[in-house]
């Protein structure tokens, strides 16, 4: 039996991926696209060391992004203040960067 | 940091009784106090907004700040006497399943003194192999090391022996199941140049070691053993191997009697602190922080998967390092319920500078009387079963199943960051092994007013500021209250309404609240996912509950032949695998879970059923209902419930109006899933829905259910002219009106 020819990559991210961005930007947290659900069940899946989590710094006003180390001495850093008035922009910067570890390019090229 | 932080006890009280609160600080002199009444505890900008209401107590206005520790890890001890102090020789042996063996030393069955480097300990060592140490009163020791790894989740015999005459140590590591190329069986022997062992005023420990003791405090221990230990004796003189291996038996055999200091069997007295021991000598062990009992023996087959059916099985302790049930702070304060304070939910409110710290409580109506129609039944089952939750550091997939970026407010950064507070029941101990315990008796720090995420205690409050809103005088029952009293703590009371989240059951509770139903009583199940677990109540120790995750949509997997509770020996997991579905008793059952949005529910043709014409007047026939609200936009939301017949839903029960639109971030729950299949999210599946349902039931009594977490987020929405206020408010209104259904 053949698992198809896009098997091996069903869950990499590449370079043709990027028509799905604007989706994701337009709406990050909501239904998606089964083409989009699949970049960020990826991208959501990430193992804890690492992992983004956003900081509440003001209720409802302000949070600051932040990685989780996987050391239980200090569990969680801030992330060079990077500070967000809405959760919208958090999770649009967190997929900028995880675009970028997982394809090595920039988003905004 | 939370620099102020306590917790009450009892959790609900009646005017005139007393609440004690246990407070520690950090760096804060003194605090202030106030008694506030909690009507709305959600101050986010699109809710009803915060609203609470001083009370006059006779409490002082402040109090001196003053810390106190808390001592996570059990343990058991027993405590100095005569018997042991009289020992020269000995041995002490025990079968073990070392969950953590790499994370350096652990206690097994000691008598040691760090400080005095006096006594003797059988010890996982810092290589995770079986290690004995002896002391004596001049502080020389000797260590011998079986030198061979545990392998982590397998079970082994290990046994430690000093015979005061030859001085001759000795430690022995035997599997029970070997590995080829594996070496983790060892021992080491020595002739030793010691004095006397021996180490008075210390006490005998397993699990740990003692820590030096504390004048007028309880013991205290240090290097906790993570994993299980099963059938631990100790004899007054080396024993053969023979005599060993006759030991291991569940009884003491006759000829070794005389040789046995004790013999403790862990499958006795299960749901006790109490450790048995089998000896004429009665050393009877205390169990701290409670572990985990009724958890699978060495000889385990799978032949029985009760302990009441095989206890010798069952002769196992699971002990944590992190395991934490009473926190078993001194009284800070004391709180005289106001005689005219009215039935609510309140906290006391502590502050000092900046820090501000909410205690919250209920108070019940003065015993034997009520002061309204409707009882709110407060849901602190499920508050002790989600206390210190922390999946969301811990689990990769929370983000997934969150479908967003986890959002960490001060409490959970500062549950992270101070595990020794414990963790929740969706949590797992820090061996991997799931939490079964949940408790009040410690701080629950996620359980605060405001700043909070609108789950529980805040969301319940969306229901209590509705009721204030429209007029309708409700008195306070909680879960502890209905589990206690049963049937006759709601039996007065023309209706009883519940909270967002009444997801833990003890049967007593659902024997109520279904006795309730069935005689005539008027229920609003304004919430989602609830009934849904079966909980037992600690018999000794009120506040603690026991829950174990052996089926159902879980965040742990209860291990095989431990899913029946030490605390009642009933069969644990959910009320519907035990044939007793939420379904059955509120016409809808868990249906789905989500995290990104909610949405709205479509009317359905028995909307317009005559029997529903009193829940649906003012309603448009082609409206939405719910297309609005605080938590996630809408009220069909977070986790909900869906009618089938197949699963107890009432043949004659209305199936008024279902949920439409629910993103794939919602999944069919697994007990719905007999095999995997794709498709199973919520644009795809037809089962991934809200039912809002109403049937009557016996004796002119009826049942209204909303079937998810959401609605009550809802009700404020257009300062509470709406279609969910109204539809909740036509409900309630008929449900106090006596005319029979």
């Amino acid at each position: 039996m053949s698992l198809g020819p896009d098997y091996t990559d069903a869950y990499e991210i590449t370079e043709d991926d990027r028509k799905l961005v604007t989706a994701f930007r337009r709406q990050p947290i909501g239904q998606h696209s089964p083409a989009l659900q699949r970049i960020l069940v990826k991208m959501r899946g990430e193992p804890i060391k690492g992992k983004y989590v956003l900081i509440c710094q003001e209720y409802h006003k302000k949070w600051a992004l932040a990685q989780m180390t996987g050391n239980p001495e200090n569990p969680i850093e801030i992330v060079e203040e990077r500070v967000f008035s809405n959760l919208e922009d958090a999770e649009w910067e967190v997929f900028k960067r995880r675009w970028e570890k997982y394809t090595g390019r920039d988003l905004a090229e | 940091m939370n620099a102020i932080i306590g917790y009450c006890d009892p959790f609900c009280a009646a005017p005139g009784e007393p609440v004690r609160f246990m407070v520690s600080c950090d760096g804060v002199a003194s605090y202030r106090t106030e008694i506030v009444r909690l009507i709305c505890a959600d101050d986010s900008p699109g809710g009803p907004g915060y609203k609470e209401e001083c009370i006059a107590t006779a409490l002082d206005d402040s109090y001196p700040g003053v810390y106190q520790a808390i001592h996570p890890g059990s343990w058991m001890y027993v405590a100095p006497c005569a018997d042991l102090d009289a020992l020269t020789s000995f041995s002490v042996q025990a079968f073990i399943w070392p969950s953590t063996p790499e994370k350096g030393r652990q206690g097994v069955i000691t008598r040691w003194s760090d400080s005095g480097s006096t006594g003797f300990g059988l010890f996982v060592d810092a290589a995770g192999c079986a290690a004995f140490t002896l002391g004596d009163a001049a502080g020389n020791t000797a260590t011998l090391s079986t030198g061979a790894r545990f392998l982590p989740r397998q079970w082994y015999f290990v046994a430690a022996s000093y015979d005061a005459d030859t001085h001759v140590a000795r430690v022995v590591q035997r599997p029970l199941k070997s590995f080829p190329g594996i070496a983790d069986s060892g021992e080491a022997s020595e002739t030793v140049t010691l004095g006397a062992v021996h180490a008075p005023g210390v006490p005998l420990a397993i699990a740990a070691f003692g820590g030096d003791p504390i004048p007028g405090e309880p013991p205290t221990a240090v290097a906790h053993f993570n994993g299980k230990i099963d059938r631990p004796r100790f004899a007054r003189r080396t024993l053969s191997p023979n005599e060993m291996t006759a030991l291991t038996e569940s009884d003491i055999p006759s000829y070794l009697e005389s040789a046995v200091v004790a013999a403790w069997d862990f499958a006795r007295d299960m749901s006790s602190t109490k450790a048995h021991d089998l000896s004429r000598n009665e050393l009877h062990g205390t169990l701290n922080n409670f572990p985990t009992r009724a958890v699978t023996g060495h000889n385990w087959t799978g032949e029985a998967m009760s302990w009441r059916d095989a206890p010798d099985h069952y002769g196992a302790i699971h002990f944590h390092d992190d395991d934490i049930c009473d926190a078993g702070w001194q009284v800070s304060f004391t709180l005289d319920v106001p005689e005219k304070a009215r039935s609510g939910i309140y906290a006391a409110r502590l502050a000092s500078g900046g820090v501000e710290e909410y205690i919250p409580f209920c108070v019940r109506p003065p015993r034997g009387t009520t002061s309204a129609n409707i009882a709110f039944l407060v849901p602190t089952a499920t508050y002790m079963a989600y206390a210190n939750y922390v999946s969301w550091a811990d689990l990769p997939v929370a983000e997934k199943l969150f479908s967003a970026l986890w959002v960490a407010e001060d409490a959970d950064l500062f549950i992270n960051e101070h595990r020794e507070f414990g963790a929740s029941t969706y949590d797992s101990h820090l061996d991997g092994s799931g939490i079964c315990h949940g408790s009040r008796l410690r701080p629950m720090l996620n359980l605060r007013p405001k700043r909070r995420q609108l789950w529980n205690l805040n969301a319940d409050t969306h229901i209590t500021d509705w009721l204030e809103a429209l007029g309708f005088p409700y008195d306070v029952i909680t879960d502890e209250d209905l589990h206690r009293e049963g049937l006759d703590i709601l039996s007065p009371y023309r209706a009883v309404v519940t909270g967002t989240h009444p997801e833990y059951y003890s049967r007593e509770m659902l024997d109520a609240l279904e006795g309730y139903t069935a005689s005539g009583g008027r229920l609003v199940y304004t919430g989602g996912n609830g009934f849904y677990w079966r909980i037992a109540f600690h018999p000794e120790t009120t506040g603690i509950v026991e829950v174990r995750r052996c089926n159902g949509t879980r965040n742990w997997i209860a291990r095989p032949g431990e899913h029946y509770h030490a605390f009642d020996g009933q069969f644990g997991g959910t009320w519907r695998e035990l044939g007793r579905t939420p379904n059955r008793l509120v016409g809808v059952g868990f249906a789905s879970e989500g995290f990104d949005y909610s949405t709205h529910y479509v009317r359905q043709p028995d909307s317009f059923d005559p029997r529903a014409a009193f829940i649906f007047e003012g309603i448009g026939k082609n409206e939405h209902i719910g297309n609005f609200g605080s938590v996630g936009g809408g009220a069909s939301g977070i986790e909900i419930d869906r009618a089938d017949q197949a699963l107890g839903t009432p043949p004659h029960a209305l199936v008024l109006a279902s949920s439409d639109g629910h993103s794939n971030n919602y999944l069919v729950v697994l007990e719905d899933i007999p095999l995997n299949y794709p498709g199973t999210g919520g644009a795809e599946s037809p089962l991934v829905r809200a039912d809002l349902v109403f049937f009557e039931t016996a004796e002119g009594g009826a049942v209204f259910s909303t079937g998810s977490i959401a609605w009550a987020a809802s009700l404020a929405h257009n300062d509470y002219n709406n279609n969910v206020s109204r539809i909740t408010e036509n409900v309630l209104r008929r449900f106090l009106d006596d005319t029979p259904f």
